[in-house]
């Protein structure tokens, strides 16, 4: 049976998950909703990202931020969640620290929150329904 | 959003408020010049460029409304100056409700709020007339349509000086300012974030001082296919562009040195822009368009505008005309001065530097001189000393035998230059006394100047509250169907600030009492033998220390008889008094007291001139009124110069020294006790064949004073019809008071209008003549109501 090693196309193209000294960036993906988290998830890891934690709601997402600090090199963060909404968990993590690369994930609809993110330092955001070839790039341009 | 330019900014909005309200000055002057001249090229260019400019200084404070309205007018402008449209009266009532509506926003802002009234009328109104431009080609009217592709693409390229000189204020120091055009991509689902999304990114690196559409709009939900950012930096942007560009969001990215007005230059690997000529204002290929036509589509449109201003009457105009007037009051802390003021100040300043120096060269003289003193003193001590040690000794020698002349030689050799000793002493002091006094009278000069020269700067020409009233009597005039010219004069002549602020409200009421009141309707005047149009003339000039403001109309003039009548029913005067018709006409100031046979709501609301007379009293002046039945009417208001400094007349009433201002003071007498009657429990006294009630200052403010002295001192206060004495221990004499106010719990004293420092140091209170004479009035109704109940029962 043929592996990856018989196909060096595949892997001529570095993965986008891995800085150039090949350690993984480590991710923290907020959402309430399962299945949203398992996308994300999936869409990372095959790029080689590290997805270092989940969170279901803000509040959890900020004490995990916290928890794994400096361990997190981006979160990607649902608008709407119960307990503490996305944009309150931007501001504190902001806060907590302002280098911390967010991106924020929305469904159509909440331009003007999105807007408010952005403003208080995401540093872009994921239309839902989520297209692979766009998370990742605003991933990757979040890195940069 | 500190780093944006901050629409908070008060200094900045001061600026705009001011500029602004000139603007809509000259906005609305121009447009009443238009009314009467359709064809004034001047006039037409004028409005324009203050639309503009208007339009222009409210976007870059965030006044959306206003920007977005002002846009219209300019845009309708625009269709009159090029001559597509002609001017109708229709079109000057629409540009008149247009002013209307800008002076709301910017009221409505300046009271922290936006105006959120409908504005739909005016705005078809408006467009009207920009449709008036070909009315059979629709789609023509397009661009005129603020849609947000042709109004970015307009704005982008017009940044006025204003704007740029702005834009470089907020520019930190070292930072060069670039314009970052940035087109976006209509097909992202979220095409409305990007405009946002750029902004933050710019962020990361340079200050955003200001973008088009304004941050607000870009905070809407809207799609903006282009936006601008102006920005500040050090570094640059090109190196930031691979952050700017965003797959999926942005288009293109043009990022320019702005180094002046207009002329953005590209910064070295700009990349070209594919974008402008897709948005290239599309009015411009719009714009040649058949003429005019139909006078139908731009009259028909106007009408619910002139409707509008109808319904409004004109009582609201005198209304809007005052609070807008208010409101600049309240922001008007800014002058304009003619920098040659600020120039002669500058040169008196260095006078007065050099004046101190001679004090100094003086004060050091003064030092020698005392040095000199002393010590010829000492010589002179140690002489007479001797001159009397040595007395014993010379008797002695004259007992011994010595003859007298001998002695008085020999004392005349020893102590020969005692009486000369202060000779030279003398001479120098003289001299030192003489420089004083030369400077002293220079400080004086220097003092005087000075005090004119600040003075001066807070003078202002009166036009600028006379240039409202061509709108008044306008709106006026057609509420009341007469036909009224307006002639201005003396508009040059100049006030204090403070003054001229309080005298918009009397002349207001002057100049509506004459319209309503006394020019008659067309009809009337046909058959009077006069010319339809009323005159209506305000005319300004300088007396002395005083202004003099001349309201005069050539209409039916006052009715003695009715006045003397309607004086007599409402219990004013006596059936029985004799009035001359002087005093007839001043009657009309009473309170309360209003000929008009109907009530109009121009006037006769019972708010009557009483309210002018007062409020010209506040200001230390007087208004009288002179008519001639059938020929017209004339109110002469009297007022100081400035309100800082007055003319006083100095009294002293027990140890305490009040000032009378001048300009109320008639006339003063010595009298003695004998000369004082008492009527009805008040004293009074008999001045040529006047009776004049009296006041004794002394028990008005409880000061101790002997009561019976030889003589007393009246002085007799008020105005041709209402006087009043009162009694003071003595005259000091008349000096130039400086009014300081009084504080907070001191206000309230009745008859005190402010406070003095005289020239020793010494407080006088300033007497407040007006409050005085209502106090006496009040004393005398009162008794007149108890008398009469007395009688009745």
């Amino acid at each position: 049976m043929k592996t990856k090693q018989d196909f060096p196309s595949i892997n001529e193209r570095p993965q986008q998950g891995k800085r150039p000294d090949g350690t993984p960036y480590r991710v923290l993906v907020v959402d309430d909703s399962m299945f949203v988290t398992k996308q994300i998830g999936q869409i990372l890891t095959s790029e080689g990202f590290d997805v270092v934690a989940t969170a279901a709601d803000g509040q959890e997402g900020v004490e995990k931020y916290k928890e794994l600090y400096p361990g997190v090199d981006l979160v990607t963060m649902d608008i709407t969640m119960p307990k503490m909404d996305g944009v309150t968990a931007l501001e504190q993590i902001i806060a907590f620290d302002k280098e911390a690369r967010i991106v924020m994930v929305s469904a159509l609809g909440k331009q003007d929150l999105v807007k408010k993110s952005l403003l208080l330092g995401a540093k872009n955001y994921i239309v839902k329904p989520l297209d692979r070839k766009k998370v990742l790039e605003r991933i990757v341009a979040s890195l940069a | 959003m500190s780093d944006y330019l901050d629409p908070a900014n008060d200094e900045l909005l001061k600026d705009f408020y001011v500029e602004a309200d000139m603007q809509v000055e000259t906005l609305e002057s121009n447009i009443l010049v238009l009314e009467n001249d359709p064809g004034n090229a001047d006039a037409i260019d004028e409005i324009f460029r203050a639309a503009h400019t208007l339009k222009g200084g409210a976007a870059t404070v965030q006044m959306n409304e206003l920007a977005e309205f002002t846009h219209l007018v300019e845009d309708a402008l625009d269709e009159i100056r090029s001559g597509r449209v002609s001017i109708q009266e229709g079109t000057i009532d629409t540009l008149l409700v247009a002013i209307d509506v800008i002076k709301a926003m910017l009221a409505e802002r300046q009271n922290g709020g936006v105006y959120t009234e409908e504005t739909t009328q005016v705005t078809a109104a408006l467009r009207s007339i920009l449709e008036g431009q070909a009315p059979a080609a629709p789609t023509s009217a397009a661009p005129a349509a603020p849609t947000p592709s042709t109004s970015t693409a307009s704005e982008s390229t017009e940044l006025t000086e204003y704007e740029f000189l702005e834009l470089k204020d907020a520019a930190g120091p070292g930072a060069t300012i670039y314009s970052v055009t940035v087109r976006f991509r209509e097909d992202n689902p979220m095409n409305s974030v990007g405009g946002i999304q750029l902004f933050a990114a710019l962020k990361q690196f340079s200050d955003v001082l200001k973008t088009v559409p304004g941050f607000d709009e870009l905070y809407e939900d809207r799609f903006h296919p282009q936006v601008v950012y102006y920005i500040a930096t050090k570094e640059n942007p090109e190196e930031h562009r691979g952050k700017l560009m965003i797959s999926d969001v942005t288009d293109s990215i043009e990022i320019a040195v702005l180094d002046g007005v207009g002329s953005p230059a590209p910064v070295a690997a700009a990349s070209p822009e594919p974008a402008r000529a897709g948005t290239a204002p599309a009015a411009s290929t719009a714009a040649p368009t058949p003429t005019p036509t139909p006078a139908a589509a731009s009259q028909a449109a106007p009408a619910p505008a002139a409707e509008a201003e109808e319904g409004s009457g004109a009582d609201e105009a005198t209304e809007r005309v005052r609070t807008e007037h208010r409101r600049n009051a309240q922001a008007g802390s800014i002058l304009r001065v003619d920098s040659r003021r600020i120039d002669n100040l500058l040169n008196l300043v260095s006078e007065t530097v050099i004046n101190k120096a001679s004090f100094n060269q003086i004060s050091n003289a003064f030092t020698d001189n005392l040095a000199t003193f002393q010590s010829v003193e000492t010589q002179y001590r140690d002489l007479l000393k001797d001159l009397f040690d040595s007395l014993p000794d010379y008797l002695e020698e004259i007992r011994g035998g010595a003859s007298p002349k001998e002695v008085r030689k020999r004392i005349n050799e020893r102590f020969g230059d005692l009486p000369g000793l202060f000779d030279g002493f003398h001479g120098d002091l003289k001299a030192t006394v003489a420089k004083f006094r030369n400077t002293a009278q220079n400080l004086g000069r220097i003092a005087g100047e000075l005090q004119e020269g600040v003075m001066r700067i807070r003078m202002v020409p009166i036009s600028q509250i006379f240039s409202r009233f061509p709108r008044l009597v306008r709106d006026l005039s057609r509420s009341l169907n007469k036909k009224i010219e307006l002639e201005i004069e003396g508009e040059e002549t100049e006030l204090d600030k403070s003054v001229i602020e309080d005298l918009l409200d009397p002349l207001i009421h002057c100049v509506r009492n004459s319209i309503d009141h006394g020019i008659e309707d067309p009809a009337t005047r046909r058959e009077n033998g006069k010319p339809d149009a009323g005159t209506v003339s305000l005319r300004a000039s300088n007396e002395g220390n005083m202004i003099l403001i001349e309201v005069t109309d050539d209409g039916r003039g006052i009715d003695v008889d009715a006045v003397r009548k309607k004086a007599i029913d409402r219990g004013v005067i006596h059936p029985n008094k004799q009035l001359s018709d002087v005093e007839a006409f001043n009657l009309i100031f009473d309170p309360g007291f209003s000929t008009a046979k109907e009530i109009t709501n121009v006037s006769g609301r019972g708010v009557g001139l009483d309210v002018v007379k007062r409020q010209i009293e506040k200001l230390n002046g007087t208004v009288t009124v002179w008519s001639e039945k059938g020929a017209g009417t004339r109110f002469t208001i009297k007022i100081p110069l400035t309100l800082a400094i007055i003319q006083g007349l100095l009294v002293r009433v027990g140890k305490e020294m009040y000032a009378i201002p001048i300009t109320s003071v008639i006339d003063s007498h010595r009298i003695k006790p004998s000369e004082i009657k008492m009527i009805d429990n008040y004293e009074v006294f008999n001045v040529r064949d006047d009776v004049v009630s009296l006041i004794r200052l002394s028990r008005l403010f409880r000061i101790q004073t002997n009561e019976n002295p030889d003589y007393h001192y009246v002085v007799i206060v008020g105005t041709s019809e209402r006087k009043m004495g009162l009694i003071v221990d003595s005259l000091i004499g008349e000096e130039d008071v400086v009014i300081k106010p009084l504080r907070d719990h001191f206000t309230n004293s009745p008859g005190i209008a402010g406070a003095n420092i005289t020239g020793d140091g010494k407080v006088s209170l300033i007497i407040d003549v007006s409050q005085l004479l209502e106090l006496g009035l009040r004393r005398e109704k009162e008794e007149r109501a108890k008398r009469e109940m007395t009688i009745g029962s």
